[in-house]
């Protein structure tokens, strides 16, 4: 029988979970690009173009800090 | 969370209504239009702020505010009122909203935080089922079934995830061709510079060692900007020397003589003219012109379509591969377009060659013209370098700006020679001559190396782009890949258990009938594949073979198999409005049961124009009887009459404490007529059959009666075939109870006398009517479980009776001897 009081973990955490531990187990990106994922994931902006963009391709910042 | 209490005022149709389910489950019965459904919206509307009814396709104009009130009424008139319980909080919480502000749900501070996460999970509405919603799932495509279950499913996030991961990749893809482009342009000045055909490093490096040798310089082995003029000293010359170097000069203008002679000006000339021609016909010509826009879009559209094979323009869903299909058919059917437009690129792309080229040297002469101060000159130069600027610009776009450009025919030939442009340049030659004394060999090998130099940062910076955009894309590429794989990974085990569970809840709604039903959800790309089978026949869309009744059990069980996940374990309360109209009685019956069976513990908030399913749920005890209210005779001033039937034998009390016993009688009679007709079902009881099917109560008490007092007897003797004593005994006494009972009821006299029929119960005195009362609470007692509340029922072994049960085994009469 189903129980009423079982609390799901949703499935975009799971999704979300499993891909970070991929990430980091695998060594897919250094470990820079992958916190900087982790934190947009915990401020729920993953789905933020600007801000993933800047995660994985952060060269202007970069750049103007040099500047 | 479970529902205690709901108050209405002024929702769509219901001026006020104030029901106490009690967290138990609840059923409002009544024909269409009497306002059932208003009180599914107000429980939508106290949870979510909103009224999904009206919202989605086909609602049109239709506004919460104009049409969340009852008619006449404003937002601030309305109000909903929810008592509820959740297992986080020992006491009840009071919920309030109302239109006049939807968004704010009004709460106690101290319990906002214990209500919030359930009603998070509640405002995606996802405890509501409407018949609306089954269509949604059965009928839909498999794109758009994705999308209804994935909101459903709270995981539309993952979808808006991956589409900005796709749409990443797609930038960063674009971003990385121009990049290389920029590198082949800067590879071109090498070229040009040290006038050779190929990028060929060793080549290049070549041309350096001979230019470094003759300066004096030792071979270079690496091809670096910093390397070209390494341990070479600058030249000894005056200040001017160094700044112009006529050679080089001599060389651009010379190129420009080149592609400005009388033959390149005819091809100019002819490649215009051309040029004009096909775009005065396309866009004189409104379907061509059509046709050649579409085709653009159409090759964009190819360009830009993702893995997913959703439309890149406007995000709408289409199955994999089906859109590149539909618009490459559509591609090739515009070869007229097709021909004209690889003519217009021809012309095109022999005028932009030219144009470019001569950009390219006019802009190394302005630097020259500027250092000696010809500003004149300057002025002219810089003049033609914005109108080939100009074309170029319109060349990009030759329909839409080519047709409209200012140089008239014959001028843009002009363009590449315009007059007196010679004479200009001849006198900047004679001027930078004349100022820059004829320098030495070495100082043109010097310049030339400087020029090299220039164009090797340029296209070393343009490499660096490249490998970071290289590197990006690659980043990006693995992202959206690792996260896809992972989404498919849990969304494909999410998908097989609901599969599984939305087969045994489906199996068991149809028993033998479908007692072999698969079904396979399968993602398909962005989209979800639902086939069921078909009496071993294949498989096939639920909505392609299967019945409309069919496709609603099976919306119900995918609905159900869903819940689970759908309310993350915070939300007991399932509400189903009118879910089961295309569902026949046999399976609605079934439904009660599979609710008893798999849901015990939830509380499940229906309504149903259909009276004997509503009473079947109290018959199968689904509800109790205080949970069931019927709406009639709804007007629009004071909104639905509720009669609470189910409190029958209250109500009869009532009306013989009041001595109105013409009432007592009649709702006594229509209550049993009500109730035996549930009997009669249950215990397969042999009833006289009528066309019409419409038994009254003296056609199904006493067969129902019989029928009891039959299966009891059977019942003790399967006990005695057994030697179970002890049920002997305890169905003996069962039997002596019911002999009681029934001799108290009189029911065999009214069933024989026809001059004293049960109509003549009205005419009796309280005194004597009120044993009967009580004889027929007992009779009906007798059918009823004393512990769940259900009605017995005759469970069945092929055509032979097994058993009588109750839905939760405390009733269990064995039928069967021992042999």
């Amino acid at each position: 029988m189903p129980n009423n009081n079982v609390s799901h973990k949703s499935i975009t955490d799971q999704i979300l979970d499993k891909m970070f531990v991929k990430l980091r187990e695998n060594n897919y990106f250094d470990s820079d690009t992958t916190n900087r994922l982790e934190e947009l994931r915990n401020n729920s902006e993953l789905d933020k173009l600007a801000k993933v963009r800047n995660a994985i391709f952060p060269l202007l910042e970069e750049e103007n800090e040099i500047n | 969370m479970r529902l205690i209490e709901l108050e209405i005022n002024n929702i769509r149709g219901i001026p006020h209504l104030h029901i106490k389910p009690d967290g138990k489950s609840f059923v409002i019965w009544g024909p269409n239009g009497s306002g059932k459904s208003a009180v599914i919206d107000s429980i939508d509307f106290l949870l979510t702020g909103k009224i999904s009814r009206l919202i989605g396709k086909g609602t049109g104009n239709i506004s919460l505010s104009k049409h969340g009130p009852h008619v006449d009424y404003k937002p601030e008139d309305t109000m909903v009122r929810g008592i509820v319980k959740i297992n986080t909080y020992e006491k009840p919480i009071e919920l309030k909203r109302t239109m006049s502000n939807p968004s704010e749900l009004l709460c106690s501070k101290n319990e906002i935080q214990y209500i919030k996460p359930i009603i998070d999970i509640a405002s995606l509405g996802q405890n509501v089922l409407t018949r609306r919603e089954i269509l949604k799932f059965i009928t839909a495509e498999s794109s758009t079934r994705a999308q209804e279950i994935q909101e459903l499913l709270n995981i539309s996030e993952i979808e808006e995830i991956r589409k900005t991961f796709v749409k990443l990749g797609n930038d960063l893809k674009r971003e990385l061709q121009t990049a290389n482009r920029s590198l082949g342009n800067a590879k071109s000045a090498v070229l040009a510079t040290l006038q050779i055909d190929k990028y060929n490093i060793e080549m290049i490096i070549g041309e350096v060692n001979k230019y470094r040798t003759l300066l004096g310089g030792e071979l270079v082995t690496d091809l670096f900007s910093n390397t070209i003029k390494k341990d070479l000293y600058p030249l000894k010359v005056d200040k001017e020397q160094s700044v112009v170097n006529v050679s080089m000069l001599e060389r651009d203008i010379e190129y420009l003589n080149k592609i400005s002679f009388d033959d390149n000006q005819k091809i100019i000339k002819e490649a215009d003219s051309k040029l004009r021609k096909l775009i005065n016909k396309i866009i004189s010509d409104e379907k061509l012109l059509k046709t050649l826009n579409c085709r653009k879009l159409i090759e964009l559209g190819l360009e830009l379509i993702d893995e997913t094979g959703d439309c890149p323009l406007c995000d709408t869903s289409w199955p994999q591969g089906q859109l590149s299909k539909y618009l490459n058919k559509k591609l090739s059917t515009a070869q007229i377009a097709e021909k004209y437009q690889e003519d217009i690129n021809v012309n095109v792309n022999l005028i932009d060659n030219v144009v470019s080229s001569a950009i390219t040297n006019i802009v190394n002469i302005i630097k020259i013209a500027q250092s000696i101060k010809f500003d004149e000159e300057v002025r002219q130069l810089n003049k033609w370098t914005e109108d080939l600027n100009l074309l170029k610009t319109a060349l990009a776009e030759p329909l839409e700006k080519y047709s409209n450009i200012k140089f008239k025919e014959d001028d843009v030939r002009k363009l590449i020679a315009p007059n007196n442009i010679f004479t200009i340049l001849s006198s900047i030659l004679l001027a930078a001559k004349e100022k820059s004394p004829k320098i030495s060999k070495e100082q043109t090998y010097w310049d030339i190396l400087t020029r090299l130099e220039e164009n090797m940062k340029t296209t070393e910076n343009a490499q660096i782009e490249l490998e970071k955009y290289s590197l990006a894309h690659e980043k990006s590429e693995i992202l959206l890949s690792i996260f896809q794989s992972t989404r498919d990974l849990v969304l494909d085990n999410l998908y097989k258990n609901i599969s599984n569970k939305f087969e045994i809840l489906y199996r068991t709604l149809h028993g033998n009938d479908e007692k072999n039903f698969i079904a396979n959800f399968k993602p398909e790309g962005a989209g979800l594949n639902f086939e069921v089978d078909f009496y071993n026949r294949g498989v096939y869309p639920p909505h392609a073979l299967h019945s409309e009744g069919h496709q609603d059990s099976m919306g119900l069980c995918l609905f159900l198999s869903l819940f689970e996940r759908l309310t993350e374990g915070l939300i007991d309360l399932i509400i189903l409005d009118d879910v089961v109209m295309s569902v026949d009685m046999q399976h609605r019956r079934t439904l009660c049961s599979l609710f008893s069976t798999f849901y015990p513990n939830r509380q499940f908030f229906i309504t149903t124009h259909d009276k004997t399913w509503a009473h079947q749920l109290l018959s199968e005890g689904c509800i109790k009887t205080q949970g069931l209210i019927e709406f009639y005779n709804w007007n629009i001033d004071a909104g639905p009459s509720v009669n609470y039937e189910a409190d029958l034998w209250d109500k009869i009390k009532k009306d013989l404490n009041k001595n109105d016993i013409s009432s007592a009688a009649a709702r006594l009679r229509h209550g049993l007529e009500q109730f035996f007709s549930l009997v009669c079902d249950s215990l397969s009881v042999c009833v006289k059959f009528k066309l019409n099917s419409k038994w009254e109560f003296g056609d199904l008490l006493i067969p129902a009666m019989d029928c009891y007092r039959s299966l009891l007897m059977k019942a003790i003797k399967s006990a005695e075939s057994w030697d179970d004593d002890e049920r002997v005994l305890e169905l003996t006494e069962y039997d002596s109870i019911r002999s009681s009972i029934y001799k108290r009821t009189y029911a065999e006299q009214w069933a024989i006398n026809t001059s004293v029929h049960y109509s003549n119960w009205a005419n009796m005195e309280k005194e004597d009517f009120t044993p009967v009362v009580q004889a027929f609470q007992d009779l009906y007692g007798l059918f009823i479980c004393s512990k769940c509340g259900s009605l017995i029922k005759l469970a069945m072994v092929g055509l032979k009776p097994k058993s009588v049960v109750c839905n939760c085994g405390k009733v269990d009469w064995n039928l069967v001897q021992k042999k």
